[in-house]
């Protein structure tokens, strides 16, 4: 038996070599749209569902397509990020928050990641509606970093070593502002320094990235993000690979640009803590779909998806003592060839017959309050509740 | 006061298994020509505690406070500068008679029975004395590792890519003769059941492993020796929340059947609040407090370990803390700052701070902290603190 | 006090919740594993390697120079140094004066004019390629084709055997002197930096001059030649190990391992060797080209591998006699075809050493 398994648990040649033919396929004609020039505006401008709203994601679907099989790492993803609020996107590792957030800036590792179908819808500052999952490559890269920006987790490897703070700084604002003298440039990028919260801006501009610490380089990561004024910010666990104390001193310095700017924050984090902090809305992700979201209010006091549950359980919390932590069995499944029941089935303690079903769609169970999850259907649709 | 302190704060007692005292490490970054060392970083600096059998030390602190060198200091990864790292409690029956001989504490009571002193009252001596680990010669040391596992942060590269993993567990268990040889695979396969690994998990290599599972493979790996001791350097920071929780669990379960002892090494307080019965708090090479768990949390004193435990989020958007938000980076623990180490960003520093480092004092009981604030001994008049400028 | 009561009353009950949640968790884990497939790490990098074209073309390229070179002369009619029968059958004619006793008129000895023609023998001539010698023959008269295949035999079983030489010599220096680091780490890398900076041609030729001094018979020329190619090589080798072992050092499997307590000998051939075991490889295969160009080089020069045995180095030698010129411009059938074999050579390994390095580096996207 053992024997067996292990045959079964690589994939053969023939297989592979069909995989491999198939993507490339696909990936081209996916390489091939996004390359084109000149494309008529109207092609990719759209309209917001609702204008309140600066980001929307409509049932977005992106793929890795490896030599294993297609992953689906975002799986159809419905969600908004209201104007001036802080979205904030929680799951584990490998769940699709990142892609999802690479999506956005159109920055997923091509050509194996594509986005499949579905669509963005983004408002620029001049009110127009862009789809950026039609967006060719060119109409793309006047808007990122200058609409929107993104803030990464490494802030040791995100600036380039070789060049000062102010040469990596001035070159944003050069790059999206046509016109900008190299003086303006300095000015504003020192400028910016002072905004999130480094006093000698002058000194730091000459300073090589070497020369600061992991939460200077954040600091300056967050300036170079604001330098062309974006509306949103895209952070990606900002604060992951730094240390609580200067965690703290970010996360206050998130908060406090999001006011001055008048912008609205996409923060992606594993960190329940972070997202309880922070966000006003919360999505949940597991297995790239989103299986609850809510104000933040509803997601931590109110709970439903049993893997929500799980995951507040089994964090150990500083102002609580618990004998034994819970903790979700098994691990998050592998995005390749996922089944069609609810892809938490296997590892669910609420488990019930009408999880053996479909996979349930995501409903409004209270205002904002939706989740997926067959024990809050319906009792006419034959949920268990 | 018994005859082992050296000016340590605390009296050692005979259920200790691990006693530092002045444990200190300093790495040269720059010397002379003549191999003078000019500029060290100080990464471990007379940090002394004890540890009792079968309990967890937690060691929290932020990167650079040398949590991590203190740890493999511990297993003499790395040689110490000076101080003793004693261990009571090893198995030293593999060691021949020669070198326990060495391993008598250099006292003169021990005159004799170092120069002919049998086997028997060699380790009859040594049970109570405790060896310092730094004297055991290095040939010998390989004999003594079984005892004192590690286990680490990254569980990507703490596995050899080119190993199975029953090879990777069954290396030193064969290496130290832990049980017969025809016996190493049913015994490896056992481990890996109590680390929750399937036994056909034994002909795979490590890239086919999730994070989690890879980890339980490290624990697998350190259990089979059989260790009284296992130095866990940040083993859950690398991992998800929920298998995070999972191996909690399993070192927890690890510790209760076998009475290992635990220094949970960690940056993450609620973890080490969960997992530990003291904790210790670490800034920049120094011991800033040491306390039980509970203590430390419910009534921290340190001001460094009060703004570390503000500044957790707490997964509950009702609660509100009431942040202490600390100025400023941790300043290089290549220079670090005269007087109390961490006077540059308190909130409470006086001018004695600037210029003189605190004691570690005991002031409750088991609650030791190092600070001026709390000094009992001295016969300054407590002073008032001064706003610090900058 | 308190701590070990709460310890003692622990184990009765949390055994029994470990023993479930153990076998639970395990068994979902099972399902889940299992679910998808993975490719064997072997699998992995032979598919990287055949996604790149050049790589194939590569491993085309010598796998046709060793079926040429080791099978063909089995199926060649001529052997290495025999004479492919293009040749003549001539006389030659040698006019000598013979002066006899007999008295002319004049009283003066009569001397004969004679013209001296011998038995028919024959000589060999180049030729140009034609049906019997495919690519002709040369101007002893040995097929060439066979001739290359044999050149192809020393070329490459040389340069494999100085390959492995020069790994095997340059593995353990240079492991010794990561491992061990220090001063023998400094003695070590000194000596290497001599050996690199020891200018490599001038060296080979006065060594190969000097065995000529010494009167080696050609036979035995072709050891000395590897020995001599063998030292000059392994140092880059020993460098590339030890940069590699210093960094594997701080990995963490190399910590556990010095914290299990695994001997120093488990430890450089389990965990280390292996690990550089990949860029070994690469750095091989890129210096099988190098060392195939060496010995061309040096037969070229007449240092290598002497006549009448063949090289391919020494075939193009050819151009350089007294009737070079004539070779070289008439006859190129002569020397072109061991030109072209020796590019395919070098070209075919630097392919497949490239294909090989992206196959190995897991940093390679896609």
């Amino acid at each position: 038996m053992a024997q067996a398994k292990k045959d079964s648990h690589y994939i053969s040649a023939k297989e592979s070599r069909r995989i491999a033919a198939e993507n490339r396929k696909i990936t081209r004609a996916f390489e091939k749209k996004k390359a084109r020039r000149n494309v008529n505006e109207s092609e990719y401008l759209t309209k917001m569902a609702d204008d309140g709203n600066i980001v929307e994601f409509d049932n977005l679907h992106t793929y890795f397509y490896t030599d294993v099989g297609t992953v689906k790492a975002v799986d159809g993803i419905t969600f908004s990020i209201p104007e001036g609020s802080i979205v904030g996107v929680v799951g584990e590792s490998g769940c699709g928050k990142s892609v999802t957030s690479l999506s956005l800036m159109q920055l997923v590792q091509g050509p194996a990641g594509q986005i499949a179908s579905g669509s963005i819808r983004f408002k620029a500052s001049d009110g127009k509606v862009y789809d950026v999952a039609k967006m060719p490559t060119a109409a793309m890269n006047k808007i990122r970093g200058k609409e929107m920006a993104m803030i990464f987790q490494e802030p040791m490897t995100s600036l380039n070593p070789v060049f000062k703070i102010g040469q990596q700084l001035d070159e944003v604002m050069l790059l999206h502002t046509p016109g900008a003298t190299k003086e303006q440039a300095k000015a504003r990028s020192i400028e910016m320094l002072g905004l999130v919260g480094i006093s000698d801006g002058e000194r730091i501009y000459n300073q090589f990235p070497h020369e600061l610490s992991g939460g200077m380089r954040q600091r300056v990561m967050i300036a170079m993000a604001l330098e062309c004024n974006p509306r949103l910010i895209v952070a990606d666990e900002p604060t992951t690979a730094l240390d609580v104390t200067i965690q703290a001193q970010i996360l206050d310095l998130l908060r406090d640009i999001k006011t001055k700017i008048n912008g609205s924050i996409m923060l992606i984090t594993h960190d329940l803590g972070v997202i309880a902090e922070m966000a006003d809305y919360v999505v949940v992700m597991y297995a790239g779909r989103v299986i609850e979201q809510g104000t933040a209010k509803e997601i931590f006091d109110h709970p439903m998806h049993p893997y929500t549950i799980g995951l507040q359980k089994s964090k150990p919390m500083v102002n609580q003592s618990v004998e034994r932590l819970y903790s979700i069995p098994g691990a998050v499944p592998n995005p390749v060839d996922l089944p069609n029941y609810c892809y938490f089935r296997d590892r669910c303690d609420r488990r019930c017959p009408a999880c053996n079903g479909d996979y349930p769609e995501i409903r409004t169970v209270a205002g904002t309050h939706r989740v997926a999850c067959h024990l809050y259907e319906p009792e006419d649709k034959g949920g268990a509740k | 006061m018994s005859e082992f302190d050296y000016g340590l704060p605390f009296v050692e007692e005979p259920d200790d298994i691990i006693v530092l005292k002045h444990l200190t490490k300093h790495f040269p970054i720059k010397t002379n020509l003549f191999g003078k060392v000019l500029v060290s970083v100080k990464a471990v600096n007379d940090v002394s505690i004890k540890v009792k059998k079968g309990t967890t030390l937690g060691v929290v602190g932020e990167s650079g406070c040398g949590k991590t060198t203190m740890g493999r200091t511990m297993l003499r990864l790395y040689d110490v500068t000076s101080g003793e790292i004693i261990y009571k409690g090893l198995d030293l029956s593999r060691l021949s008679t020669q070198e326990l001989r060495k391993l008598l504490p250099k006292e003169e009571k021990f005159a004799a029975l170092r120069a002919n002193g049998g086997r028997e009252e060699l380790l009859e001596a040594l049970a109570v004395t405790g060896v310092n680990i730094n004297d055991v010669p290095r040939s010998a040391m390989r004999k003594l590792r079984p005892d004192l596992q590690i286990i680490f942060q990254d569980p990507y590269s703490s596995l050899s890519p080119r190993l199975t993993i029953g090879s990777i567990i069954s290396e030193a268990v064969e290496e130290h003769h832990i049980v017969p040889k025809n016996e190493v695979r049913e015994y490896v396969l056992k481990i890996m059941k109590e680390c929750g690994l399937q036994p056909y998990y034994y002909d795979r290599y490590p890239h086919e492993f999730s994070g989690g599972q890879r980890q339980r493979i490290c624990i697998a790996r350190a259990l089979a020796l059989n260790p009284k001791i296992v130095i866990c350097d940040e083993p859950v920071s690398a991992l998800d929340v929920s298998i995070q929780a999972q191996i909690i669990n399993l070192l927890k379960d690890l510790q209760e059947q076998r009475g290992i002892t635990y220094v949970f090494i960690s940056h993450d307080l609620s973890v080490v609040k969960h997992i530990s019965t003291d904790v210790a708090v670490m800034y920049l090479g120094s011991l800033m407090e040491k306390a039980p768990t509970d203590a430390i949390f419910d009534k921290p004193l340190h001001p460094y370990t009060k703004a570390l435990l503000s500044a957790v989020p707490v997964p509950d958007p009702n609660v509100k803390m009431n942040r202490i938000i600390l100025e400023g980076d941790i300043p290089s623990p290549a220079n670090p700052p005269a007087g109390c180490k961490f006077h540059t960003r308190c909130r409470e520093c006086m001018e004695v701070c600037k210029s003189v480092e605190p004691n570690l004092v005991e002031y409750e009981p088991e609650h030791f902290v190092a600070c001026h604030l709390y000094q009992k001994e001295t016969n300054d008049v407590p002073q008032t603190p001064t706003e610090k400028n900058g | 006090m308190e701590k070990d009561k709460r310890f003692n009353e622990l184990p009765s009950e949390p055994e029994t919740v470990n023993e479930e949640t153990v076998l639970e968790e395990t068994a979902e884990e099972e399902s889940l594993a299992d679910r998808v497939k993975v490719m064997s790490p072997g699998r992995l990098v032979l598919k990287r390697f055949f996604r790149s074209k050049l790589s194939v073309v590569g491993l085309t390229m010598l796998l046709a120079l060793f079926l040429f070179s080791f099978v063909g002369p089995f199926f060649s009619p001529f052997g290495e140094t025999q004479n492919a029968g293009a040749s003549k059958w001539v006389t030659s004619k040698i006019p000598h004066d013979m002066v006899t006793t007999d008295k002319d008129e004049n009283g003066n000895n009569i001397t004969y004019h004679l013209l001296e023609v011998s038995d028919p023998y024959q000589v060999s001539s180049k030729t140009k390629p034609d049906s019997k010698n495919w690519l002709g023959t040369d101007q002893y008269g040995y097929d060439i084709l066979t001739r290359l295949m044999y050149g192809g035999r020393v070329s490459l079983s040389l340069s494999f055997i100085v390959i492995f030489a020069e790994m095997l010599l340059g593995t353990v220096i240079g492991s010794i002197s990561g491992y061990f680091g220090g001063w023998v780490d400094q003695i070590i890398m000194r000596i290497v930096d001599i050996f690199n900076c020891l200018p490599g041609l001038p060296i080979l030729l006065l060594a190969a001059s000097l065995l000529d001094g010494w009167g080696i018979p050609p036979r035995q020329k072709i050891y000395w030649l590897m020995l001599i190619l063998t030292v000059f090589g392994w140092s880059g080798i020993a460098r590339l190990v030890r940069g590699q072992i210093l960094s594997l050092r701080e990995q963490e499997y190399m910590i556990a391992a010095e914290a299990t307590g695994i001997s120093v000998r488990h430890k450089i051939f389990r965990h280390l060797i292996p690990n550089v075991m990949p860029q070994l490889i690469v750095q091989a295969t890129l210096g099988l080209g190098g060392i195939i160009l060496y010995e061309a080089t040096l037969s070229y020069l007449g240092l290598g591998i002497p006549f009448p045995y063949a090289a391919w180095g020494t075939m193009i030698n050819s151009t350089s006699g007294a009737s070079g010129r004539d070779i070289l411009q008439n006859y190129p059938n002569l020397w072109v075809p061991a030109g072209i074999l020796i590019v395919m050579a070098v070209l075919g390994f630097n392919f497949v050493g490239d294909g090989l390095r992206d196959a190995f580096d897991p940093k390679m996207k896609r």
